[in-house]
């Protein structure tokens, strides 16, 4: 009965029907609330689906480095807020072609305006972590520091909404349409925190006519100072003793101090308090009744202090859902902040996302190796991919680039979808729902699986998992077996792609040049290889992706650049040679005999 | 590393009879937090006793003493937000029991009391740097072939709920977010120990289990319905 009243009710949430996600979800909340956490700002529950964005898996984003290198290349925010969001945005990249154009416009506004920008991201430059401060405060209410710091960051942002007036068009509007009346919540603080120029660290909490009591009682305390300090000169004239100091202690409170060879000009009426070994410390009637004043002083003040603070926090989180939307939208604006000078600095250009299947980037870079090279040094490619070409073999020399291309590509697929700028000269596509990939060889040691083991499984993954809108990586894929066995699996992953009724987008990077004689038979199946030019000094890698096949894969050229001893290189072009001779008398398709293969290794 | 559940709730080897008052207030505020190392507010310090202390002294590199066969070590107060964060950092999860009542304005032992629960995913710390990941406490929750996730991040106030229907999404889900807790009933930790041993080389996690039975009650009054 509970359960089902529970859903019920529950459906306004959007949780009707999820159980699951219901009992996870309140497990967590009642052990929050078990050890004391306050839970009371977890107003909403965000339901998120999988089937919105392009869902790459955790395989994929370390090949490609998503979440490490291109996160950190590509974050240009300037708030943690910022960045927060920065990071979910990365993560989910949308299928919905209107959002992401929604995404590009504001990014083309921001960009008409170059000099706002710098403005603006200088204002955010201010700006503290809202969101976190604001669960200091609720959590640990002693400090003015979270204050001052949520002082500044909304008078870093006052300005804000006039500077957003310069840009153009709704989109660039829109992200501080509703964007909070910061006024108020910022001369609350303002009207009664003394703010310090450098820093948050000042003894004095509250500006002077705020409260009355407190300005009483620190008036009566300077006051107290400058008694000390008279009461000093008094001591010292009528006693004569020039070295006499009067000072306090947090264990023994005020006294009056004299060294000992002095300590017998002090008259009787003095009372010894502590003898030092070279002191003697006393106390005077007079000094006794200022010490329980001033210290009664000190307490009140203290306490009173303490409560108009909590009082102030109190009213600042009384606004809490205000500031929550401010930090949100902040983080909106950072976001495009860094995507617009992102595509400013690297000279990106605005994608055409459309609902579309074909796939066409001309002149396309990897933002990451791209930042890493001198100046336009890069060698940018094109590529087209659309119904009747569909799979794209890359065949070449190891070195090549072909590794470089294809990560280039799903990098490229990946920012168009989140609605960034990208690094090409023009490009165009139809989104996608999942990229896969397959790239690499590393062991799985934890587990004792070996690297082919390893191999297997993530294809084995791809292959079980495809969808129409797939984009597929698959590098050197059947290279940690033995080599017939490894041409065998990669021709028949190949087919099984290629013939896939759901015809799923694929390159496919082979150095067995094999495979590409066999493929033009199958439909949808096109080749791309690596120029290579042969000069009389060796060969020389241009780094151009070309329509056709190669026939060489210049490993030995590779090992030789790798400084492989001459003896082993000198050896293993005469083995290649052999093999070579013996592959035209024996076409490869008829398989191999046993003889060979020992030759072979 | 990743503390698997918590450290046992040995309090140590005494008879509740044997404690002197101040250990008996201790122990009666230990008892609300079996699982979490104990700071209890002595005069100018926080101090751990028993295994606490020891767990203090190895992991924060201070003095472990005794008083009256006790094992005690301490911070002193002002240092309490260090030695936190070094001990969230490492996993823990920290309860500290505050003095509330002035100790001039009362004869006998001060009153003391649970303040408050720190653990990796609610701790705040409270230097300001550029935090540009989510701390998640993650739970999860599996229905026959449905594993329910619920992602909360108290620091941003946010809150959201997922439903994977394989453990590869599953996998894929909690490497993304990687939280810095886990919440899931016991079963589920006796019957997914390589799915949690998987998980552990992608990234660090602290493990709680769940009280069996959770009602639904709780997600209800959360937000108001009824």
């Amino acid at each position: 009965m509970l359960a089902h009243f529970g859903v019920q009710q529950l459906d306004g949430l959007g949780l009707n029907g999820k159980i699951a996600a219901i009992n996870a979800l309140g497990a967590l909340y009642s052990y929050l609330k078990d050890h004391q956490q306050n839970i009371s700002s977890l107003t909403s529950v965000k339901i998120e689906t999988m089937v919105d964005y392009l869902l790459i898996d955790h395989r994929t984003d370390r090949h490609l480095n998503i979440s490490s290198s291109l996160l950190e290349f590509f974050d240009q925010t300037t708030t943690a807020m910022g960045g927060r969001l920065f990071k979910e945005v990365l993560e989910k990249p949308l299928i919905d072609t209107k959002k992401i154009e929604e995404r590009q416009l504001i990014t083309l506004a921001f960009l008409k305006k170059p000099s706002i920008v710098q403005e603006i991201v200088h204002l955010l430059k201010g700006v503290h972590d809202i969101e976190r401060l604001l669960y200091r405060l609720l959590n640990t209410q002693n400090s003015p520091k979270e204050l001052l710091w949520i002082h500044s960051s909304l008078r870093a942002l006052l300005p804000l909404k006039s500077k957003m007036a310069s840009f153009e068009g709704t989109a660039a509007h829109s992200l501080i349409e509703e964007f909070p009346d910061i006024q108020k919540v910022f001369e609350l603080i303002d009207n009664q925190l003394c703010i310090p120029c450098d820093g948050p660290t000042t003894p004095m909490i509250f500006k002077k006519g705020v409260f009355p009591q407190i300005d009483t009682l620190r008036g009566f305390m300077e006051k107290g100072d400058r008694w000390l300090i008279d009461y000093q000169e008094k001591l010292r004239k009528e006693l004569d003793i020039k070295t006499l100091k009067v000072s306090f202690t947090r264990a023994f409170g005020y006294y009056i101090e004299v060294s000992r060879a002095q300590s017998h000009k002090i008259p009787p009426s003095f009372i010894r308090r502590q003898t030092l070994v070279q002191q003697e410390r006393f106390i005077t009637k007079e000094l006794q009744d200022f010490e329980e004043k001033s210290l009664s002083a000190e307490e009140t003040l203290k306490r009173l202090e303490e409560n108009a603070l909590k009082n102030l926090i109190q009213q600042v989180l009384s606004q809490a859902f205000l500031l929550k939307k401010v930090a949100d939208d902040v983080a909106k604006l950072d976001l495009f902040l860094s995507f617009t000078r992102t595509a400013q600095k690297e000279g990106y250009v605005c994608p055409v996302v459309k609902e579309d299947s074909d796939l066409i980037i001309e002149d396309g870079r990897h933002p990451l190796i791209e930042s890493l090279l001198p100046y336009q040094s890069f060698i940018p490619n094109s590529l087209t991919l659309d119904e009747n070409k569909r799979l794209a073999l890359i065949t070449g020399p190891n070195m090549g680039g072909k590794s470089t291309f294809i990560r280039q590509t799903a990098l490229i697929i990946l920012l168009a979808q989140i609605g960034s700028f990208v690094p090409a000269r023009s490009a165009s596509l139809g989104p996608f729902d999942r990229i896969f990939s397959r790239i690499g060889a590393h062991d799985d040691l934890y587990r004792g699986q070996s690297t082919f083991m390893v191999e297997m499984a993530e294809t084995a993954q791809i292959l079980n998992n495809l969808t129409p809108r797939s984009f597929i990586l698959l590098d050197e894929i059947g290279r940690g077996t033995g080599t017939y066995d490894g041409i065998s699996i990669a021709w028949s992953v190949l087919e099984y792609l290629a013939r896939s009724p759901l015809g799923p987008k694929t390159l496919f990077a082979t150095h067995y040049s094999e495979l590409t004689e066999c493929m033009d038979t199958i439909e949808g199946v096109f080749n791309l290889k690596v120029l290579v030019k042969e000069t009389l000094q060796g060969i020389h890698f241009t780094y151009k992706m070309v329509e056709g096949a190669s026939d060489k894969s210049y490993g030995i050229h590779v090992a030789k650049l790798a400084g492989l001893p001459s003896q082993v290189i000198s050896r293993s072009q005469e083995i290649l040679k052999n093999l070579e001779k013996q592959r035209s008398q024996k076409p490869l398709q008829k398989g191999l005999s046993s003889k060979d293969q020992i030759v072979i290794f | 590393m990743s503390l698997d559940l918590e450290h046992e709730p040995v309090f140590g080897p005494y008879a509740i009879s044997d404690l002197s008052p101040m250990m008996l207030q201790w122990h009666q505020i230990k008892l609300n937090c079996p699982n979490a190392l104990l700071l209890f507010r002595l005069g100018d310090f926080y101090e751990a006793f028993f295994d606490d202390a020891q767990l203090l002294a190895t992991n924060c590199s201070v003095t472990l003493t005794k008083r009256q066969e006790v094992p005690m070590a301490g911070v002193p107060q002002h240092m309490l937000e260090t030695y936190l964060e070094r001990l969230i950092q490492k996993g823990f999860m920290v309860a500290i029991a505050e003095q509330t009542e002035d100790p001039k304005a009362t004869k006998g032992i001060v009153k003391r009391s649970l303040a408050r629960i720190e653990s990796p995913a609610t701790y705040v710390g409270p230097n300001e740097q550029k935090v540009t990941r989510k701390q998640f406490f993650a739970s999860i929750y599996q229905l026959k072939q449905i594993y329910g996730v619920a992602l909360v991040d108290l620091s941003t106030h946010s809150s959201s709920v997922f439903e994977v229907e394989s453990k590869v999404e599953l996998m894929d889900l909690l490497v993304q977010k990687q939280p810095k807790e886990l919440l899931f009933e016991e079963k589920f930790h006796e019957k997914e120990t390589l799915f949690l041993d998987d998980l552990k080389r992608h990234f660090l996690f602290r493990i709680s289990l769940a009280k069996k039975k959770v009602s639904i009650s709780t997600t209800i009054t959360q937000f108001g319905f009824c």
